[in-house]
Order: C-alpha cells, then sequence, then structure tokens
C-alpha cells in the first residue's frame, strides 16, 4: 500500500520480511527476502549485512567490551543473538560462502558484521535477490532493544545490508558509541504473535488477522525509509490523532502509552504537535503518513529514548513536575531525529555529531521557544536541572521549596541562563580530549563521544547561528535539508551549504571547532585604572586561545552605566591591549557580551572588574561555613 | 498528656544558656577549619565575572565553569564539610557524655540533697568536661556499635527491600514510586528507631555509671519498643525548631533582600544553627525526664538517696 505516488528515496533495497514471534523463549523466526539493487558505479561480488543482536552474544563482543556491560544506566542481563539459517540467491545456499569480519578492531569473537560472497557479481543498477532464513533471540532489554516482561521491543533485529554509499561499502562493526546507517529501502514485514499484544512499528499497518491458537498476523508496510523497528505489548493503551499542523499534509500519530501514563497524553501530544510544527517551518514537512511514540514500561528504561525511522522511544517516568521537562526534552530530540537521522540520513558511524547534535540543536531550540527560558531537561552532574532548579518547580507548594534554595546546587538560582549550562557543563571536560570530528567508536571513551556528538556539536550550531545570524544559518539549515533529504549528506556537504548561504568562507570557524582538539576561551586577562590630570585612564589586556582567534566584541561599562562596544578582529593575535581616557572611571570590561560563543571554555574570565569587592566572596563563605555546620550536625546527630 | 508534660520539663531544661552556647559553639570551632579554603576559593569573585550575580546568589554559570576549571576542584572545596564529619561526631559524643554526666549528677544530687553537695568542689564548666571526658570512650563504643546497625539498615536490609519493591511494582513507575517511598520511609523509620535506641542507651548508661555498652544499647531497643508512642511523640514534637527554622530559612532570601550584607548572612544562618542546637538539647533532656520517669537505677536504692521514695527498695546484693 504505497502512500505516494512517485518514490522519494533512491530506493536501493526493499526487505520482505515474515517474522513469528515465541513469547515463551522471546525467538523470532523469520524468512527475509532482500532486493537490493547496486547503487553504485561498480560491479559488487560481496554483500555485506550487520547481524546486530551478535552484538548481544557475550561480553567478548566489541560492543560489550566497548560498553563494560553497561549502557545508559542499564546493565546488561540477558543475551541475545542471532543466526543465519540459509542465505539463498539463485537457488544457492551461500552461507557457506559466508564469513564475519571485523574491520574495525580484528575482535574474533564479535560476529556483527557479515561478508556474503556473491557466485555472481552485480553491476550497477543490477538487483540481486536474496532469501535468509534466520532465528534471533531477544536479549533482555540493553542499548534500545530486546524484551522485559511482557514489553518487547525489537530494533536491528534482522539481517540488514549494509550501506554502499558513494561507491564504497560502508563498513563497521557495532560499537558501544555507534548508532546505525544503511541505505532507504521499502519494507513488507508481517509479525505473528499472540492476540492479545498490541503492535506499533515504523510505516502502516496494511492488514490484522487471526490466526488460530489465540494468535494474530499483522502487516505493515514502509517506504522510503532506511530502518523498520516494532514494538509489542499487551498493556499498552493505544491514542491516535490526526495532526494537520501549518498547512502541512496531515499525519496520524500513535501513542502507545503504558497504562500508568495514559493520563499525560495531552502533555504527549502538546510536545508532539509543537515540535512537529516547527520542524516543518523551519525544515521542511515531515513527509510520511504516520509517526508512533512508544512509552516503554518500568524496568524497560534500557528501551527509552530511540529514534526510529517513523517511531520513537521517549520515556516518560512517574510524577513528571510539571514545569521540568526531563521528559519533553527526551521525546523532542527524538523527533528533531526524524530530520536528523530518519530524512537526513547522515552516517551515525562515521559522522555521529550530524545527527546527534542536529537533533539536540534543534530540539534546544524547540525546547526554548516552546517552554521558555527557565525549563531545563539538561542534566548537571547526576542531578537534571529541573528537579534542583527552584524556577523549575511549582510554587503553589510554597515556601517549603525555598528550602531548595539554600541547597548547595540550587542556592539562589535566579540567573537567566544565557547558555545551555547542560550542554556546556557536558564539553568543557572532553574539549581538549578529542575534536568534534571523529568516528563514534574513536572518541576516548562513551563520555568523550557522548559530550562531541550532542553537547559540542549543539554548542558548535549555536555559536554558528550566532556568528552568521539567525536568517542566514536558519537558511542554509533548510536549504542543507532539501538538499540532502532522502539522502546520505557528510559535514563537507553542510559547510558548502553554510558557506553558500552566507557568502563568505569559513575556515577560520569550521577549523577551531570542528577540526581541533582545543577549547576556544576569550577572556579579560587584566584590567588596569588610574587617574591621569583629572581623567580616568583604563588598560585592558585581552586574551584568546590559540588556534581560536575569532572577531570578537568587547564590552566597556562605566561607573554612571554608560556603555561603550569595541571589537577585537580576527587577526591571528592571541593578545591585545585596550586603553581609553575617559572622565568616569571604568567599572568593568567584557568580552563577548552578548555571549555569541557558548562555545567559550570559561565564561568567568570574561568581564572584570576594576575595583575589587569581597561581599559576595564573604557571603559565599558564610554559606559553607553554614553548610558544613549542617553537615556535621546532621551526622553526629546519628552517631 | 505524659507527652507534653515530658517535653515542658526538657524544654525547661534546655532552657539553659550556657549549654545552649556550649552546643552551638563547640561544633562550630570545627567547621571553622574550612573558611580559609573557602575564602581562596572565592578570590576570584573579588575581581572577575559573576561576581554580581553571585552578590545576589548563585550564578548557574559561574558553577558550571568552576566546575569545568580543574585548577581549583570544586569537589574538593564541598568534600570539605563532608571530611569534617569524624570531628562533628567525636565533639558531638564529648558533649552527649558532658551533658547527660552532669545531669545525672544533678538528679543524684537532688535526691541526695547536702550529702551530695560536700563532693561537688569543681567549677560548671570543669565539671562538664570531665562529665565528657568520662564517658567519652564509652560512647565511642555505643556510636560504634550504632554505626553497625545503621549499616544492617542500609546495606542488607535496604537490599532485600528493593528486592521485595521490585517485585511488587512489577512494570508499572507509579507502583514502583509508591513502593520506593515506602521502602525508603521504613529505611527512615528504622534509621530513627537506631537513633533513639542510641540515644537512650547514653542516657541509660550514663545513669546506671555502665560500662556494658552493647547491654544497654539491647535494653534501649527495647525500651523504645515498650513505650514506643512516647518516645516517637516526644521526638517528633522535639524537631519541631529545626522545621521552623528550615522555613525561615526558605523564606530568609525574601526577608534578607536580594544582596544581603556578609555579616547579616552570617548571623541569620547561626540563629538557625542556634535552634538547631536547641532542638538537639530539648530532645536529650526530654528523653532523659522520659527514662527517669519510668526507670530508677537500683544502684541508687540506698537508704539515704531513696528517703524520700515511697516506692518499695528493689532488692540488691549488698542489702541482704
Amino acid at each position: 500500500m504505497p502512500a505516494w505516488a512517485a518514490p522519494l528515496s533512491r530506493r536501493v533495497v526493499a526487505y520482505q520480511i515474515e517474522a513469528s514471534l515465541d513469547v515463551v523463549s522471546n525467538r523470532l523466526q523469520a524468512t527475509e527476502k532482500i532486493t537490493w539493487t547496486n547503487p553504485s558505479s561498480q560491479s559488487q561480488s560481496s554483500i555485506y549485512l550487520h547481524l546486530y543482536w551478535n552484538a548481544f552474544r557475550g561480553l567478548e563482543t566489541t560492543y560489550l567490551r566497548e560498553s563494560g556491560g553497561f549502557d545508559r544506566g542499564v546493565s546488561f542481563v540477558r543475551p541475545g543473538w542471532m543466526r543465519l539459517r540459509r542465505i539463498q540467491v539463485d537457488n544457492q545456499d551461500l552461507l557457506p560462502l559466508s564469513r564475519f569480519i571485523r574491520p574495525d578492531d580484528g575482535n574474533t569473537e564479535d560476529d556483527t558484521l557479515l561478508e556474503v560472497r556473491l557466485p555472481k557479481a552485480v553491476a550497477p543498477g543490477q538487483t540481486l535477490i536474496a532469501e535468509i532464513v534466520f532465528e534471533s533471540q531477544f536479549p533482555g532489554i540493553f542499548a534500545r532493544t530486546g524484551v522485559a516482561g511482557d514489553f518487547y521491543f525489537a530494533g536491528q533485529w534482522f539481517p540488514k545490508v549494509a550501506a554502499l554509499v558513494r561507491d564504497r561499502w560502508n563498513l563497521h562493526q557495532f560499537h558501544a558509541a555507534s548508532e546505525f546507517f544503511a541505505d532507504f529501502g521499502q519494507y513488507d514485514v508481517s509479525i505473528r504473535l499472540p492476540a492479545r499484544f498490541v503492535l506499533g512499528a515504523t510505516g502502516q499497518v496494511v492488514s490484522r488477522s487471526p490466526e488460530s491458537n489465540d494468535l494474530q498476523r499483522v502487516v505493515f508496510h514502509a517506504e522510503d525509509v532506511h530502518d523498520f523497528a516494532w514494538t509489542a505489548d499487551p498493556d499498552f493503551v493505544v491514542v491516535r490523532e490526526r495532526l494537520a499542523l501549518g498547512g502541512f499534509a496531515p499525519f496520524d500519530v500513535t501513542l502507545l502509552l503504558r497504562p500508568d501514563n495514559a493520563r499525560h497524553k495531552d502533555r504527549y501530544l502538546f510536545a508532539i504537535r509543537a515540535t512537529m510544527l516547527r520542524l516543518g517551518r523551519w525544515y521542511g514537512p515531515y513527509p510520511y503518513t504516520n509517526l508512533t511514540v512508544v512509552d516503554p514500561p518500568a524496568g524497560a528504561e534500557g528501551a527509552d529514548a530511540m529514534e526510529y525511522p517513523q517511531l520513537i522511544t521517549a520515556g516518560l517516568r512517574w510524577r513528571p513536575w510539571d514545569r521540568s521537562l526531563p521528559f519533553e526534552s527526551i521525546l523532542i530530540h527524538e523527533l528533531a531525529h526524524q530530520y536528523w537521522y530518519g530524512i537526513v540520513a547522515s552516517n551515525e558511524f562515521e559522522e555521529p555529531y550530524l545527527d546527534e547534535g542536529f537533533a539536540s540543536y534543534s530540539a534546544g531550540r524547540i525546547l526554548n521557544e516552546v517552554y521558555g527560558g527557565d525549563h531545563f531537561g539538561s542534566r548537571f552532574g547526576s542531578l537534571s536541572w529541573a528537579q534542583v532548579w527552584p524556577a523549575a518547580l511549582p510554587w503553589s507548594l510554597g515556601s517549603w521549596l525555598g528550602l531548595l534554595q539554600e541547597w548547595p546546587w540550587a542556592t539562589y538560582a535566579n540567573a537567566r541562563i544565557l547558555a545551555p549550562l547542560g550542554e556546556v557543563q557536558r564539553y568543557r571536560p572532553i574539549a581538549t580530549v578529542d575534536p568534534l570530528v571523529r568516528f563514534s567508536w574513536q572518541y576516548r571513551d562513551l563520555e568523550s563521544y557522548a559530550a562531541n556528538a550532542y553537547s559540542r556539536t549543539e554548542l558548535t550550531l549555536t555559536t554558528l547561528e550566532r556568528i552568521l545570524g539567525r536568517d542566514i544559518f536558519d537558511g542554509a539549515m533548510k536549504a542543507y535539508f532539501e538538499r540532502w533529504r532522502f539522502d546520505h549528506p557528510t559535514l563537507t556537504d553542510f559547510i558548502a551549504i553554510l558557506e553558500e548561504r552566507s557568502g563568505r568562507r569559513l575556515d577560520a570557524v569550521f577549523e577551531p571547532l570542528f577540526f581541533r582538539a582545543i577549547a576556544p576561551d576569550f577572556r579579560i586577562d587584566s584590567l588596569d585604572v588610574s587617574a591621569e590630570q583629572g581623567q580616568w585612564r583604563s588598560a585592558i589586556r585581552l586574551g584568546r586561545t590559540a588556534g581560536a582567534t575569532l572577531a570578537v566584541d568587547l564590552l566597556l561599562v562605566f561607573e554612571d552605566g554608560s556603555r561603550q562596544q569595541r571589537r577585537w578582529d580576527n587577526d591571528g593575535t592571541t593578545w591585545t591591549e585596550i586603553s581609553t581616557q575617559t572622565v568616569v572611571p571604568l567599572r568593568y570590561a567584557e568580552i563577548d557580551p552578548q555571549r555569541v560563543f557558548p562555545i567559550d571554555a570559561d565564561f568567568s574570565n570574561n568581564r572584570r572588574y576594576a575595583q575589587a569587592s569581597s561581599r559576595a566572596r564573604l557571603g559565599w563563605t558564610a554559606r559553607f561555613l553554614f553548610w558544613t555546620q549542617n553537615v556535621m550536625h546532621f551526622w553526629s546527630g546519628l552517631a | 498528656m505524659k507527652v507534653f508534660a515530658d517535653l515542658e520539663r526538657g524544654f525547661r531544661r534546655a532552657c539553659n544558656r550556657r549549654l545552649l552556647m556550649l552546643f552551638w559553639l563547640v561544633p562550630l570551632v570545627p567547621a571553622l577549619v574550612i573558611v580559609p579554603a573557602v575564602l581562596a576559593f572565592f578570590a576570584d569573585l573579588d575581581q572577575a565575572g559573576f561576581r554580581d550575580e553571585m552578590e545576589r546568589g548563585l550564578s548557574p554559570e559561574w558553577l558550571v565553569d568552576v566546575w569545568s576549571r580543574s585548577t581549583v576542584p570544586l569537589g574538593t572545596i564541598s568534600l570539605l564539610p563532608v571530611m569534617l564529619v569524624p570531628a562533628g561526631v567525636l565533639v558531638q559524643i564529648f558533649l552527649y557524655g558532658a551533658v547527660l554526666g552532669q545531669r545525672v549528677a544533678g538528679e543524684r544530687q537532688a535526691l541526695a540533697g547536702p550529702y551530695y553537695q560536700v563532693w561537688q568542689r569543681r567549677t560548671w564548666i570543669t565539671e562538664l568536661f570531665a562529665h565528657g571526658a568520662r564517658l567519652f570512650g564509652r560512647f565511642l563504643r555505643l556510636s560504634l556499635f550504632g554505626f553497625i546497625l545503621y549499616w544492617i539498615v542500609f546495606s542488607p536490609v535496604r537490599s532485600a527491600l528493593t528486592a521485595l519493591v521490585e517485585v511488587a511494582a512489577g512494570d508499572s513507575d507509579r507502583q514502583l514510586a509508591i513502593a520506593r517511598l515506602i521502602r525508603d520511609g521504613v529505611i527512615l523509620a528504622l534509621t530513627g528507631c537506631v537513633s533513639l535506641a542510641l540515644d537512650y542507651a547514653r542516657i541509660r548508661a550514663a545513669r546506671l555509671g555502665s560500662r556494658a555498652m552493647l547491654l544497654r544499647l539491647f535494653e534501649a531497643v527495647i525500651f523504645t519498643g515498650r513505650h514506643s508512642v512516647r518516645v516517637f511523640a516526644t521526638s517528633l514534637i522535639a524537631v519541631l525548631p529545626v522545621l521552623l527554622a528550615a522555613l525561615a530559612l526558605g523564606d530568609g532570601s525574601r526577608w534578607l533582600g536580594a544582596s544581603p550584607p556578609s555579616w547579616l548572612l552570617f548571623c541569620y544562618f547561626q540563629a538557625i544553627m542556634l535552634a538547631r542546637s536547641f532542638s538537639r538539647l530539648w530532645l536529650l533532656f526530654t528523653e532523659y525526664e522520659i527514662d527517669s520517669d519510668l526507670f530508677r537505677p537500683a544502684e541508687w536504692a540506698e537508704p539515704w538517696l531513696t528517703a524520700s521514695w515511697p516506692a518499695a527498695r528493689p532488692e540488691v546484693p549488698w542489702n541482704s
């Protein structure tokens, strides 16, 4: 049941899968017919299959070695795997001719990538048909796939052809710090399982038919997508709504909620409407007819926060504060992935920042625009800002919440946030560890991967937006989306569009922000004010990091409140001295007062006062002393 | 009504300026150790960015900056109060000994009248410190036993409850959250029980002059169990000053204005610490009143000590 008259993508591959789920053994028995058209300009004598679930076969696989059996707060509990029984091409079983390859680390325990040698090379544009019989064992929920109780989430559950893009097979094992990359295509998937289960999947339901022994068969169809995921749970509460936003073509949203969370459906729908409307306006309309949002149950946190084409998981845990947004920040991020991963299908193995960072950037803007500046879902240390920041809590609870104002991490948190602080906090420790541009598993560790792919990219894009101006930047993002939707762009393609739209070379900006492991820092090194012949002379020494000598503004604020603005151009210097002679003495000087560079490694050295004052220092010393007394008092009370 | 009578007697005992000063000032001394380190830590604020914001309150931007600057580890500064906890605990154990020892002496004195007065030659403060020193070793041992009890509560008991909670909650977040709240409530109640048992064990040990601390702890557990309503009700009421102080703390920023002078902040915080100290003292004396009301040591049943007691003398070996 095709949704569009003409294909939106170059459909390189078509899958027809018939799967049967045994809910006792948590195992899938399936047959898969792959129709693959060689998209390259060269003949191919092999094709390559990703068998992702073999990453969960044992502790020595590359994924589990790299993750240490721990992924996003969830421990690996039960193994899963994928076994091929037959790969038939032209009536010949190619399984004996196949071999596992480990191009990234040579780990012989890793069976996540299979080379299938073909009896006959496939010429450019020629089609290969392969029929595969396979069996997949669900792992315990881990790394956003698996089973927990009656909840099944099947991502990467079938043998999937590797991407052949720009005449190059993109061959990588499954790494702890990487997601996926595949060609666009068409999926016809039939799933047989007990009738009590409610199903959701990428694509549309084509048919749902009962079978004997209380079983059902549900058939899905999806096209112009590069992956197919499904989920099943007997307890899902289904909420359906057709969204027609901003004059764009309508699409159906299906919420698969747990009974506990059904009362939050409006909160879900509000966030989805607000997000999809903005993504549509900023970049382009959502091109599919379906979108399914899954709410994983307690005990299945390993399935939270994941994106697949037309299907995402959120993760609404109990009692989210009305004005705190840990849940919305996840939901909106995953919705943004429909654009930056789903439609603009960049390479998540090799350029993880292109989807994660872009989704984070879009989500950050939407959160700010829709929910306002005092809402934060970002994490700070082990706490969420939303949990610790009194401004994010409902004041109706009265002065009890004022207590939070004297808690160490929440004291008087009344400052207007000028930068996405959670991202700043994640990025700073790794700023000089890795450059932003790396293959996902080549970052020093998972922390560096996450900080670079998500936080640093978001800050970098925000910096670019502020340097170029929002209009130019938004135009470039829209052009990037329009030119590369249903295709596989690279960072080079993005830079080309940005330079084209801004009409200037941006090497000096991109080099420090993307390609070097440096932490740009703009600072006031010294400030001296002296009286000279009835006037005040101020000498201000400015500094900036070598390699990131970007043009920056300087603000001078005088004791009478008057202001002067100066500019330090990108002349390659790492320091300069500016002096002024005025009637009124200088109160302080501030570099980058508009926070054009949220990527700045240290904001506290951006401003310097002419006169020292110990008032803030003494006040905070009194607080620390008080907290110390309280800590001692509490523990000694128990002794 | 016995609860209120206990609290009233405890309150009268706690309204002792000298003791209150002692309870507030002595723990303040080790806490002052952090002052030079903190002053140095915040030195940047005198001239550098976020000074204005930090005068008004916490600037999250400043916090993130400091956090990411490895040269001045915020973690170390934050850990300083934790590092001082052992000092606080030792000081508190000493103070418990001092106050309880003196209270026991006072009770004996009240019973013995002029006989006891004859031996009472020391000043208030020397007597206080002598009692603290005498009972310190015993109370320290008692705290170590208490530590074992806390470990049992927070390790095997909590693990068992957690396992139970996860089974009971199924796949419902709501039930899981409620079950976890119940678990935490149980743990909190058990922690309170241990803390109260330690208090009563100390009081009993001081009154009996006992060195058998494990036995006293065992007795105290039974005692708090048998008189649970009285014991728990008084302890809950006696923490009221702490709650009021907490409320005041919450509203403080409103009273003090957006940018209060540091001396005012210091006085304000110390007033709250005084309230906390008073609460502790009040609870301790109330517990003492309950114990002395319900239990009279047989060792005190000397004819010259119990002349005014109408109760029959208990049988003790040296009387036969």
